[in-house]
């Protein structure tokens, strides 16, 4: 299977299931939700996996959307709360949307990973809010859902101030969410952005050699029929190096990633024994590990460089 | 010590890190922490992974040397070109290596870049044929070796001191283009307009075909299985000199098709012309000093020299004097000569006049082709754009064309040549060279 189609599948995974546990809350006759979810997801899917034909039936998809909600809002008074159907609609099909930029072929790995993070915070603010409506009453309204994810979002923004404030008990509602189900997803999604990073490269993006490929140039037969070679040259000729892949049993890179997943597993492991220190164990350890990228690379001779030492 | 350079590539994703543990703070998701940390820790363990693995990676780590590498070719021939590099490396890495040269050498075959993973102690050879598309000296070199960590996060390079020089010399059909040295001197007699044959001058020895006078059968030098016959040479001391003027006034024109260009492919011409009439021919090149100067000559090492000189032709950012080489040959020219210059003409024109009547005096003769300036550039889209170039060109074309009314008066023809080159006028001078020698 194509590591791409691969990784687009484990990108969806956690939406779905979002999408999943949240349009059950409405009533089958709010057709705006359906309608509105569904063309975000099109949309999402010829963004991401289209070329360029497929980018321009999703520009006018987009369009098309865009057109029905401000008609939908112009007309409120008319149509009731399709408006809200509709704004509901495009928040559970967001995620996909977001996501979505980071499913396309040549969306380097920094705009797929800020794209997938982004795309899990609305889902876990999707997921708040679900939490929200369904405490209340069933079916949900679509007007009381959009509203609880815009007053989820607000509080989570108010709790964060409170706490750098020095507020002993913030309200946090984007913490409450606890779903292993969720988080589990959330980890394939995160495994399908490193499967299309840890096929070696140069920073060009251009493939390096892996064992898989090897690629035997040989000697060329024809080349006396170009040049007259002497016997010297001809020596060399045939005897040039050609791509080669690494012959170690240990694949190249394994390292790193050995590394990030220990770094990973201490962070799990530190946050339950300390969560409330952990976020500063966190930020002094980033800053130091950035120190050290900087020391190491050309960066800080840049540095000594302007400082004239 | 080389240092790693972080790639767009791999800046971009720490950032995006950063950025991902930023929406963690947000939504305090334990998730998205443990994505954010390992994204950062991915990539700085590969940084540092790298920079530890590639300590002591610089051009002190690599040795490399150039192994039977072409010095000449001709244009659109074929010039072989390796380099082989020695390391000295404390583990493997990817590695790109690449020998740089001009983009008017085209490949032909093999690669003059490799990228591949490379062992500790293992060689590594580039080797490719390559073609040069127009005349000159190339500089091949250095070569870069370029470090790549697994993920295309840094990187680290050195360039290594490999330095080599083409000539691609124009192809001119008679002239030969080998090596003297290096190669049999080609058998005479071939050219229908060879003077060789008839004469009292020993020329060179060729093996012996049937039709030859056995009287010229050389036995001291023929062994077994193999005939040599001696072939000699008419007396003859008719000289064509030409004179190559490479100042700064010899770039006009657009692209690589400028007045120098093609007083170049009109002096190859008349290389070929004067060899395959069996003239001795000789080429100066000159600006406001003596560039290069091949006294008349003749025979397959001369021939040599005489493309190479002209492949090696560029313009100086300097004026010229015409003057200045009439002056210089005055005392060398042992014969009477044919000169030819290829000039823009400029200096003074008492001066030019003077320094040729020295010349005359001595029985030489004289044919100048002064570029046409306005015609090695294209017409412009527009008249105002048009108006605007001749004002700008007014002062060097005046200046050209007053020198050579100058010259016309003292008796010298001055043809004009511009982007269709100086064959036509050409062949009207060697066909009154061509008499003399009859009349002679």
């Amino acid at each position: 299977m194509n590591e791409r189609a691969l990784a687009t599948g484990l990108f969806l995974l956690p939406f779905l299931y979002v999408a999943a546990l949240v349009l059950p809350l409405f009533p089958r006759g709010d057709v705006g939700v359906y309608f509105a979810f569904g063309t975000c997801l099109a949309i999402a899917l010829i963004l991401g996996l289209g070329g360029s034909t497929g980018q321009l039936v999703a520009v006018v998809l987009d369009l098309l959307l865009v057109v029905l909600v401000v008609l939908a809002l112009v007309a409120a008074n008319s149509f009731g709360d399709l408006a809200s159907q509709l704004t509901a609609g495009v928040l559970v099909g967001l995620p996909f949307l977001v996501s979505a930029l980071a499913w396309r072929e040549r969306v380097g790995l920094a705009h797929r990973t800020v794209a997938l993070a982004l795309a899990i915070v609305v889902a876990t603010a999707l997921l708040a809010a679900r939490e929200v409506v369904v405490s209340a009453t069933l079916p949900a309204a679509p007007t009381d859902f959009v509203q609880a994810f815009f007053t989820t979002n607000l509080t989570q923004l108010q709790g964060l101030i409170a706490i750098a404030s020095g507020s002993p008990e913030p309200n946090l509602p984007l913490r409450a969410v606890a779903d292993p189900t969720f988080a589990a997803l959330c980890a394939l999604a995160v495994g399908g952005v490193l499967l299309l990073a840890l096929r070696p490269r140069t920073g060009t993006d251009e493939k390096l050699p892996v064992a898989a490929t090897l690629i035997a140039a040989g000697a060329r037969s024809d080349v006396h029929r170009v040049i007259p070679f002497s016997e010297a040259q001809r020596r060399a000729f045939e005897s040039r190096s050609s791509d080669e892949p690494p012959t170690g049993a240990w694949p190249p890179g394994l390292e790193s990633v050995l590394a990030a997943t220990l770094a990973g597993s201490a962070l799990i492991v530190l946050a339950f024994l300390t969560p409330l220190y952990t976020p500063l164990i966190l930020v002094l350890g980033v800053a130091a590990i950035l120190a050290g990228v900087g020391l190491a690379s050309s960066r800080a001779g840049s540095a000594t460089r302007l400082l004239g030492t | 010590m080389t240092q790693v350079v972080l790639t767009p590539r791999g800046g971009a994703l720490l950032a995006a890190g950063l950025v991902a543990l930023v929406f963690a703070f947000y939504s305090l998701s334990l998730v998205l922490f443990v994505f954010a940390t390992f994204v950062i820790a991915f990539v700085s363990a590969e940084v540092f992974l790298f920079a530890y693995a590639t300590r002591g990676f610089g051009p002190e780590a690599f040795r490399a040397q150039r192994l039977e590498c072409s010095s000449f070719a001709p244009v659109n021939g074929a010039a072989f070109v390796a380099v082989r590099i020695e390391p000295n490396l404390r583990s493997g890495v990817y590695a790109e290596v690449y020998d740089a040269h001009p983009d008017r050498l085209t490949i032909v075959d093999g690669s003059p870049r490799l990228l591949t993973w490379w062992n500790p102690g293992v060689e590594k050879t580039l080797a490719y044929v390559t073609s040069p598309t127009v005349r000159g000296r190339f500089a091949l070199g250095p070569t870069f070796v370029v470090a790549h960590d697994t993920f295309g996060f840094g990187f680290k390079q050195v360039a290594l001191s490999t330095p080599w020089t083409l000539e691609a010399i124009p192809h001119y059909p008679s002239v030969r283009l080998r090596r003297p040295e290096r190669f049999p001197t080609p058998t005479f007699g071939q050219s229908p307009h060879s003077a060789r044959g008839a004469g009292m001058d020993f020329h060179s020895l060729r093996e012996y075909v049937s039709t030859d006078d056995p009287r010229r059968i050389a036995w001291t030098r023929s062994g077994k299985g193999t005939m040599y016959v001696r072939e000699f040479q008419r007396e003859n001391q008719e000289e064509v000199v030409l004179l190559l003027d490479v100042g700064r006034t010899m770039a006009a024109g657009a692209g690589i098709a400028d007045a120098l260009e093609e007083a170049v492919e009109a002096a190859g011409f008349a290389a070929q012309y004067a060899f395959d009439e069996d003239i001795r021919f000789g080429l100066l090149l000159f600006s406001d000093r003596i560039v290069r100067h091949l006294p008349p000559g003749r025979g397959p090492e001369h021939e040599f020299e005489v493309a190479r000189a002209l492949a090696g032709a560029e313009v100086e950012p300097r004026d010229s004097s015409l003057a200045g080489v009439f002056e210089y040959l005055a005392p060398r020219l042992a014969y009477p000569a044919h000169l030819i210059a290829f000039s823009s003409l400029d200096g003074d024109s008492a001066e030019l006049a003077r320094a040729w009547g020295l010349l005359a005096r001595s029985g030489h003769r004289l044919n100048v082709f002064a570029p046409d300036l306005r015609g090695f550039y294209p017409k412009l889209p527009t008249e105002s754009g048009q108006e605007a170039l001749g004002l700008l060109m007014r002062p060097e074309v005046d200046q050209v064309d007053r020198q050579a009314q100058q010259l016309r008066q003292f008796g010298v023809p001055v043809a004009r040549y511009g982007r269709n080159g100086a064959t036509e006028g050409l062949n009207l001078v060697f066909s009154q060279v061509r008499g003399r020698r009859v009349a002679g």
